[in-house]
């Protein structure tokens, strides 16, 4: 056997390497040996978060102030509040663990904590005066984001966060993402960007949460273009909405999209009881058409909390005038029963989209089923434009049919996404999440399919294992890159489309 | 119309096997490039290359000439690819095929590559060792490598006590 090959690369051509992987894989890295170690556990410190009552992180504040070298290696910062009190950590997972069916349709970024958790706390002067002291050491930073505090809704800090906010090196900022779930932390940092004067000259990409309180500030076209002017015109914007219930004040926060003239991506979480009028049908896609929308990614994410569903329920058909390459329909539940399912509607769309991201809850599995084998029917006639390149779907435990229909009708497909969602005791089913993947796959060999990457996420374990990799190796030799995926992937990141 | 003659030069491996190649193939490498404008006037003597064996510049060789043509990447967006943290790893088919190859070539065409100053290279190789890592327990990437795990037991504890401080993504 060769002798040990870690050594034959010098520390430079490792620190390039580990570029290419995720925290999860450089905290393994590390964990090999002494050289490797050396090589990549700066890698770790890509991301620091500030203003956070976790342990953990006020001792990485601490270190980062003892060895101010470490500081260069923060490329992504975080604000994030000290919520949840007494000490408790109130984790997303938590409750989404008390309530499976929203599993994973949840990024915990974008996300509120159940009202009995609100216990707020006010973001101490102590935690901003930490963070002041470290901010100096970040001499590398790229990102920037800001999760903020319920309870700067009531307090903001607005003094000592406008100091934080001016003696940050914005300079080579390139993102900014900001949760503005609150007309507090709206007018908090547009106002520390008004007061510090802050221009970021290289920003590309802006991405704004925009919270449920929002539509009835008057205040907000005003905010809004302030933040638009921090990174002058040439951003990009990912709005959130989060509409308690529509009507017509929704189409304030909707014309305030007129901020952001180069708006390429858009996630409407719509959240609610009621459809008369529809949010997407109704204001969105008319103010898209209207303005000429250069908007390439769309994502629409609809939760329901009553059997009254809009028509529109996945996708309106007007929206497929718009020039997208990618969309994204989160639906749950499905009331499958009553409404036909997305297919008509995306079929519609131009020769533009090539990624496609269905995340459907159904409880019927007969009825993603049908609707899975319709849209690779129909994507596959030649008068059809659609070469779809990236797919992504939640399944349950389905025939071996669907990797048939997919290996035959999706040509260009490049990357297939599949997160499987096994309904604990539905239809007595107990095998393993490997044993259902298997299964779905069948008994063929895809010699001829070209997929090149094929990533699995499963609920309840970790996927894949390598044994899977083996089989999927032998049944689809295609496919280059086999892996997990993350769930929030089921948001369309912003990023280069594939 | 006769495509006009492209000027051959000689390169000597640290092997003494020589290749002569189209200038426009060998100025895929930074470094080769940077040295035959240095250079005025016709040279016939082969340009020495220490640090590189002939069966691994045959293989770069190979790359260089499939990609010939192709734009070089400024120092601009080399920069801007760090920076947006686009930690993509994917590879193009071609690429794929050709570094495919086994652990020793494959380490012995980076270090190539980075002598050489041919980014393109550099990433395909360096891209290919991350995917080989990804997914992968500490003790599976040990096997991988053949790494010997030289940490004592407490060392060990300290780092996945670090790991913990470590955020997830």
């Amino acid at each position: 056997m060769a002798a040990s090959s870690e050594t034959s690369l010098p520390v430079e051509l490792w620190s390039r390497i580990v570029q290419f992987l995720s925290s999860c894989d450089i905290q393994n890295l590390v964990l090999t040996c002494r050289y490797l170690h050396s090589c990549a556990s700066a890698h770790n410190w890509r991301r620091l978060t500030l203003c956070t009552s976790e342990p953990q992180q006020l001792e990485r504040i601490q270190s980062i102030i003892r060895n101010p070298g470490l500081g260069h290696h923060v490329k992504h910062l975080r604000f994030k509040p000290r919520d949840w009190a007494n000490g408790e950590t109130m984790h997303t997972s938590l409750w989404v663990e008390d309530n499976p069916t929203w599993w994973g349709l949840l990024d915990s970024r974008y996300w509120f904590a159940p009202s009995k958790s609100r216990r707020h706390l006010i973001q101490s002067r102590e935690s901003i005066e930490a963070a002041t002291k470290v901010i100096p050491h970040l001499t590398n930073l790229h990102e920037i984001t800001v999760i903020p505090s319920f309870s700067q809704s009531r307090h903001p800090v607005s003094r000592p966060y406008c100091v934080l906010w001016a003696s940050l090196r914005v300079e080579r900022i390139r993102r900014l993402n900001l949760q503005l779930h609150s007309v507090g932390v709206l007018q908090v940092f547009s106002k520390a960007i008004r007061e510090s004067n802050i221009i970021f000259h290289c920003l590309d990409i802006l991405s704004l949460d925009l919270g449920y309180r929002l539509p009835d500030y008057p205040g907000l076209e005003n905010d809004l273009r302030a933040i638009a002017d921090c990174g002058r015109d040439n951003v990009t914007i990912c709005g959130f909405f989060l509409p308690s219930r529509p009507g017509p004040h929704f189409s304030k926060v909707i014309s305030a999209l007129g901020c952001f003239p180069k708006l390429s991506q858009l996630h409407l979480k719509v959240f609610q009881s009621s459809w008369e009028p529809d949010p997407t049908r109704d204001y969105l896609i008319p103010f898209l058409i209207k303005h000429r929308s250069v908007l390439s990614r769309l994502q629409l994410s609809s939760y329901f909390f009553d059997q009254t569903f809009p028509e529109s329920i996945f996708v309106p058909h007007t929206a497929t005038s718009l020039p997208l390459s990618a969309l994204s329909i989160t639906c749950d539940p499905i009331p499958y029963t009553r409404f036909p399912g997305p297919v008509p509607s995306i079929a519609r769309f131009g020769d533009t989209l090539t990624t496609l991201v269905l995340d459907l809850s159904p409880s019927s599995r007969g009825w993603l089923y049908k609707e899975l084998h319709d849209l690779f029917i129909h994507l596959h006639k030649p008068s059809h434009g659609i070469l779809l390149r990236r797919f992504m779907t939640r399944v349950l435990r389905l025939s071996p049919d669907i990797f048939d229909l997919m290996s035959d009708h999706l040509e260009k497909l490049e990357t297939l996404e599949l997160g499987y969602t096994k309904l604990v005791g539905a239809n007595g089913l107990d095998d393993s999440d490997e044993d259902l993947f298997k299964h779905n796959l069948g008994t063929r060999t895809y010699t001829s399919w070209g997929l090149r990457r094929l990533h699995l996420r499963s609920m309840y374990s970790s996927l894949p294992s390598a044994l899977l990799m083996e089989f999927v190796a032998d049944r689809i030799p295609s496919v280059k890159e086999f892996g997990p995926f993350d769930w929030s992937d089921i948001c369309l990141k912003i990023g280069p489309l594939y | 119309m006769a495509a006009p003659a492209t000027q051959q030069i000689k390169i000597r491996c640290n092997d003494e096997k020589e290749f002569t190649v189209d200038r426009d193939v060998l100025e895929r490498s930074v470094l080769i490039k940077n040295m035959l404008e240095d250079v005025t006037e016709q040279q016939d003597a082969p340009i020495p290359l220490p640090n590189v064996s002939g069966p691994v510049m045959a293989k770069v060789l190979e790359y260089c000439t499939h990609h010939r043509g192709e734009p070089l990447p400024s120092a601009d967006t080399e920069q801007s690819q760090d920076e947006t943290r686009k930690r993509t790893t994917d590879i193009s088919e071609w690429d794929q095929k050709f570094i495919t190859v086994d652990q020793e070539m494959l380490f012995e065409i980076i270090l190539a590559a980075n002598y050489l100053d041919i980014k393109s290279l550099l990433d395909v190789g360096c891209k290919t060792v991350a995917n080989m890592i990804k997914g992968k327990t500490p003790e599976e990437i040990r096997k991988l490598f053949n790494i010997v795990n030289d940490f004592t037991p407490e060392e060990e504890a300290q780092i996945k006590k670090e790991n913990e401080w470590a955020e997830d993504r």
